[in-house]
């Protein structure tokens, strides 16, 4: 770390780092396995490791994994204003130190790049991408963005009412996907499909809603981080194994095709996309006289919740961000090179906790709890 | 014809095709075929192989033998 801040963590003996996105539904956020990825890295540093929990509910699981995190404290919707939930991180740095924070979650970040600045003010480092950046790769602009890189995306509109749908309906062959600006996708078969997504997801997340031609396939994900200067600093591509019917990988393993990897490289060129993210994409089967090829579907600005992957196969995303928000030199990695292992493989489960009702209480009436042995 | 790299079968007959992430469990048969295919082979050499090691008709095998093949080719488990 550099000469400074190493200093400052010799003398605390500690190094603080906030984590969010620790809930652990059908749609996992990544937080845990970013903080396992954490725990592993720093396992034989000279000092202490604390892992500070962000959480917007009481049943986020990770308030409950004493042994991953230390300390967990709610915080208000960055959608509830942007003082308050200043304000709220302000109140845990001033109870932690805290030294490093990795948002997890689309929806905070923007949030997040707006307070980067004052939060580097008091001392908590970030590593996020410009706004730029981020409204670059939003799925309302996916098309341009894939223009921009030389990698196909399917035909995508973004619309505010399904009026604006009905105008480029002919546009389309049935089904499409029918996207939320945020979260959620539903395929649609039909045109009364469309209007039930539409209305289901408008209500729960806002317009504007991107329709998108669904295109069948084999589904890819890449993980990477950028360095800001349009280097890679890490990349593992993955192909999903299992699927769930939310469309989330519950299993995967690592591949070795360069073809995707080039792809992270162009995404990277072109933004100079700086911290992590994902690429999500689909091989077609090439039928129809048509030839396989790979499709972008979309693009987080974030580490997935399968980050721990990439950590087991050689490439700890989570040690780079916090080396780097401390001035460090990340290398770039070598992409003419095995840099990750090959065959790697995640089977994620569920695991039912105990927890005293007690421990629920304190935390739903507090706002926040400390691991207590 | 010779098995791509990333594309070899461990002893117990489990290949996974490192590029492409797909997984395949193989019979006897399909482990001896690929077995040999580890080295650069004629598809007639890979006739004459099999046609020793098995008694089995011979229209019989190289129709099999050509629909599997085609379909390692088609994986690109094969070139």
């Amino acid at each position: 770390m550099e000469i400074e801040s190493a200093m400052e963590i010799r003398r605390k003996g500690r190094l603080t780092v906030a984590v969010s996105a620790l809930n652990a539904v059908d749609n996992p956020g990544p937080g845990v396995p970013v903080v396992r990825s954490l725990r592993e890295a720093f396992a034989d540093a000279p000092f202490k490791l604390r892992i500070i929990g962000l959480c917007y509910g009481s049943l986020e699981p990770g308030v409950y994994m004493h042994d991953l995190v230390d300390a967990s404290y709610q915080l208000p919707y960055p959608s509830n204003g942007e003082e308050a939930f200043f304000n709220r991180l302000l109140y845990v740095d001033q109870k932690e130190g805290i030294d490093v924070l990795i948002p997890n979650l689309d929806a905070e970040l923007y949030p997040y790049i707006k307070l980067q600045k004052r939060l580097a003010d008091v001392g908590i480092r970030t590593l996020l991408p410009t706004q730029e950046q981020f409204e670059e790769r939003e799925k309302s602009r996916l098309c341009s963005l894939g223009n921009k890189c030389g990698i196909k995306v399917p035909l995508s509109i973004v619309c505010n009412s399904l009026n604006e749908f009905y105008a480029k309906e002919q546009l389309f062959q049935y089904p499409v996907v029918v996207k939320g600006r945020y979260y959620e996708a539903y395929i649609a078969y039909t045109k009364l499909q469309v209007e039930e997504r539409f209305s289901q997801i408008a209500m729960k997340w806002g317009v504007p809603i991107i329709v998108q031609q669904f295109v069948d396939g084999v589904e890819f994900n890449v993980i990477g981080n950028g360095d800001g200067k349009g280097g890679l600093l890490a990349t593992v591509p993955m192909r999903k194994m299992f699927i769930t019917d939310k469309g989330k990988a519950w299993a995967g393993i690592t591949v070795e095709d360069n073809e995707l990897i080039r792809m992270a490289e162009k995404f990277v060129n072109q933004t100079h996309w700086n911290g992590p993210f994902e690429l999500e994409l689909i091989k077609t089967n090439g039928t129809n006289g048509l030839p396989s090829d790979y499709q972008l579907i979309e693009v987080n600005p974030r580490i997935p919740a399968w980050v721990y992957l990439a950590t087991a196969a050689g490439q700890n995303i989570p040690m780079q961000i916090v080396k780097r928000a401390f001035g460090e030199n990340v290398e770039k990695v070598d992409t003419h090179k095995q840099s990750y292992t090959v065959g790697k493989m995640f089977v994620r489960y569920s695991w039912d906790m105990i927890v005293d009702y007690s421990e629920y209480g304190h935390f739903s009436v507090k706002g926040e709890s400390q691991k207590t042995n | 014809m010779k098995i791509i790299k990333g594309c070899q079968p461990n002893q117990e007959g489990f290949l996974l095709n490192m590029k492409t992430g797909e997984s395949f469990s193989l019979n006897a048969v399909a482990l001896d075929v690929l077995s040999f295919l580890k080295e650069e082979h004629t598809e007639e050499e890979l006739f004459d192989f099999m046609r020793n090691h098995y008694e089995v008709d011979e229209t019989v095998l190289r129709a099999d033998l050509s629909d599997f093949c085609f379909l390692l080719k088609q994986k690109k488990i094969i070139e």
